[in-house]
């Protein structure tokens, strides 16, 4: 009997319901999300989740490279799916509208590091601290953490031939430079932090709610 | 005679139309072996030292992608196909037609698959997993497949008369099913883009297709196939292997939404994961019926660890695949211990027990020393368990860890650490096993380097005259 057909059409079937299950159904669900707009009390409408654009923008090729997928994730799961929320990573879950701008997602498949979906949003209105780029283990009570740093993306200048570099890391102790030097952010530093800062998923979605704050009594 | 049986060419001139192609293939996959797991032996030490990452090249980061596209794409699938088409040329009795195609898709194969692990170490991953490598890596790739594809298709088709074996059968599924899987994953991830969540939803669909649709069947016909040359008892079930065959097939890209189970996705997508990923327990039971019992090849142990790596595989990721574990073990090291054991443990043993039969076919000559043979198993083994076993526990006591908020992630990494330096260790041994082996193989050839080298030049020549004798009666 030939059996090359039928093996071929059984390859074939077989490959092309994974296929249209896992590939082109989601594609027919998720493929034209789009932002959610709302329109404000004077008529300006806006929309969330907002566009990354400039260093942010920059800063995401950068983080791919870096291969910092490895450790972190980015996706906030469920309280019935671990301990996300509990930790404060998130408010809510994320949800496949988080990600509409992202080309592509890199929802990470690995903790070794903190979740960092929200991780502009923990930081508040502090400023990110580029040490924990240059050496996470400088960070206060940090000294156990295993994120390797990245020392090549910053550059270390004479402050008398370049002057003093307002964003020269302020290193103290064991850390600290020589006298005269200074440890500068190269641009790739700069926009990883964008990229890092701009990250929040933290808005009100239909299907995604934000928890209600408790009304003051 | 028959005019079926006339066309049946003798054992040793079938090999000897093999040599080139396979062994271009099979040597091309046992460098990138090294080199991947000198990578993900470094990965691990940055890991657990991170003061030794600061430099650009090599992070952690960056070596562990690298060493995913170099044990994946350079030895796995590599290794794979050069078995493959022993196996495929072996069975039917029919010499390679088209061996110098095969071969030269073979370096293109391996210039792709440096080009990837290159560019990653430069910074030009796309951090997507399983397609870590850049965009032009898989272009690269897709051409050097269609060629070494092609030619095997077409070789194979052109002589074959009569039926399948089973081993055939699941070559020739591996090979249709791969270019289908990379083009698509390719065409989504690189050249047209899908945005948003659906490239992860490409990338775990294609990186359990590949596994379980391409590499678990060629690695199945490697040790089946072995059983048959060497003259170990035939399959206890060969009915349940079919059927197994057919039941991982139907399976293999459905269990990709076990990754992004509690993801960004939509429900019935991780539903359909979970389910997908409970079921898989049937047929790799029905397969596993057939992967046990005696084999008299040296490799004979090999294949064995092999077979126990694949049902441990199997049932873990059934088990994972539960929302009760998945809870738990989400994000853990427990995933990438899982990857280690179907990679390195299944495959990979798999893949070299079938080297123990076919490279001295090939090559004309027994393996010169049982002892390293000996040792090549038993570090092997041993390293196997150090590097897997310590991430399944780790990966245990991270995830429930994890699971207390209370726990900052340092405290949780403290926890694991002692499990990372055992995995350390075992990469270690692992490395040093498939050094073992490379250096048995370079003594087989330096014993017999006269012939070793006459062989070589016939090779040459007689894969010339065929090329041309090809050429002229196509004019």
């Amino acid at each position: 009997m030939n059996q090359g057909p039928l093996l071929f059409f059984g390859v074939l079937a077989t490959f092309s319901a994974s296929w249209y299950g896992l590939v082109v159904a989601p594609r027919l669900q998720l493929g034209d999300l789009s932002p959610q707009g709302s329109t404000n009390d004077i008529g300006v409408v806006t929309y969330v989740p907002a566009e990354r654009a400039g260093a942010a923008r920059q800063g995401a090729e950068i983080y791919r490279a870096q291969g910092c997928t490895e450790c972190h994730t980015q996706q906030v799961r469920p309280a019935s799916e671990g301990s996300d929320l509990a930790r404060g990573w998130g408010q809510r879950r994320s949800v496949a509208r988080d990600y509409v701008f992202e080309a592509p997602a890199i929802p990470g498949f690995s903790r070794l590091g903190p979740d960092l979906a929200n991780y502009g949003e923990r930081l508040g209105t502090n400023a990110f601290p580029l040490v924990r780029l240059y050496n996470p283990r400088l960070l206060t009570n940090n000294a156990a953490s295993l994120c390797p740093g990245a020392p090549y993306l910053f550059e270390v200048s004479r402050t008398k031939d370049r002057g003093v570099s307002p964003t020269a890391l302020a290193l103290s102790g064991a850390a600290a430079l020589k006298g005269g030097s200074q440890l500068v952010p190269t641009l790739k530093a700069e926009q990883l932090a964008a990229y890092l800062v701009s990250l929040r998923q933290s808005v009100e979605l239909p299907e995604a709610a934000l928890p209600k704050k408790e009304e003051a009594p | 005679m028959s005019a079926e049986n006339s066309q049946i060419t003798r054992p040793d001139a079938v090999d000897a139309s093999c040599r080139l192609p396979v062994l271009k293939l099979v040597l091309g996959g046992l460098a990138w072996l090294i080199a991947g797991l000198a990578l993900l032996l470094g990965a691990s030490l940055v890991r657990q030292l991170p003061s030794l990452g600061g430099c650009e090249y090599f992070g952690f980061g960056k070596m562990a992608a690298a060493a995913r596209v170099a044990l994946t794409y350079g030895f796995a699938i590599q290794t794979g196909l050069g078995v493959g088409v022993w196996i495929l040329f072996r069975s039917s009795s029919r010499p390679v037609p088209t061996g110098l195609a095969v071969a030269a898709g073979s370096v293109m194969w391996n210039i792709g698959v440096a080009t990837g692990v290159v560019g990653i170490i430069l910074g030009e991953a796309s951090g997507i997993r399983g397609l870590d490598f850049p965009a032009y890596t898989g272009g690269i790739l897709l051409a050097a497949y269609f060629l070494i594809g092609l030619a095997v298709l077409v070789g194979f088709g052109a002589n074959f008369r009569g039926s399948l074996k089973l081993p055939q059968l699941l070559v020739l599924a591996a090979l249709l099913w791969f270019p289908w899987l990379l083009t698509t994953a390719q065409v989504l991830v690189f050249w047209m883009p899908v945005r948003g969540i659906l490239p992860a939803l490409v990338s775990s669909w294609y990186e359990q297709g590949l596994f379980w649709g391409v590499l678990t069947p060629l690695t199945l016909a490697a040790l089946w196939h072995v059983r048959s040359e060497d003259g170990s008892p035939k399959l206890a079930r060969p009915a349940f292997a079919v059927l197994g065959f057919w039941g991982l097939l139907l399976l293999a890209g459905w269990t990709g939404a076990t990754a992004l189970v509690g993801g960004p996705i939509p429900a019935w997508i991780s539903s359909v994961g979970v389910v997908a990923g409970v079921l898989l327990i049937i047929p790799v039971v029905l397969i596993g019926f057939n992967l046990f019992g005696r084999i008299s090849s040296p490799g004979g142990s090999l294949a064995i660890l092999s077979g126990l790596s694949f049902v441990l595989t199997g049932t873990l990721t059934a088990m994972t695949s539960l929302r009760c574990a998945n809870r738990i073990l989400h994000f853990t090291v427990f995933p990438q211990a899982l990857s280690e054991l179907a990679l390195l443990g299944f495959v990979g043993l798999g893949l070299l027990a079938s080297l123990y039969v076919i490279l001295p076919r090939l090559a004309g000559f027994a393996w010169p020393r049982a002892e390293l043979i000996l040792g090549h198993v038993a570090l092997s083994g041993l390293g196997l368990a150090l590097s897997f076993l310590p991430l399944l526990l780790g990966g245990w006591i991270q995830g429930n860890h994890l699971n207390l908020p209370q726990w900052s992630v340092n405290s949780v990494n403290g926890s694991l650490l002692n499990c990372l330096r055992l995995q350390g260790l075992g990469l270690l041994v692992l490395l040093g096993a498939q050094l073992v082996f490379l250096g048995h193989w370079v003594l087989l050839c330096v014993r017999h380097f006269p012939a070793v080298k006459q062989f070589a030049i016939g090779l040459i020549q007689e894969e010339i005259l065929k090329t041309q004798a090809t050429v002229r009666s196509a004019k």
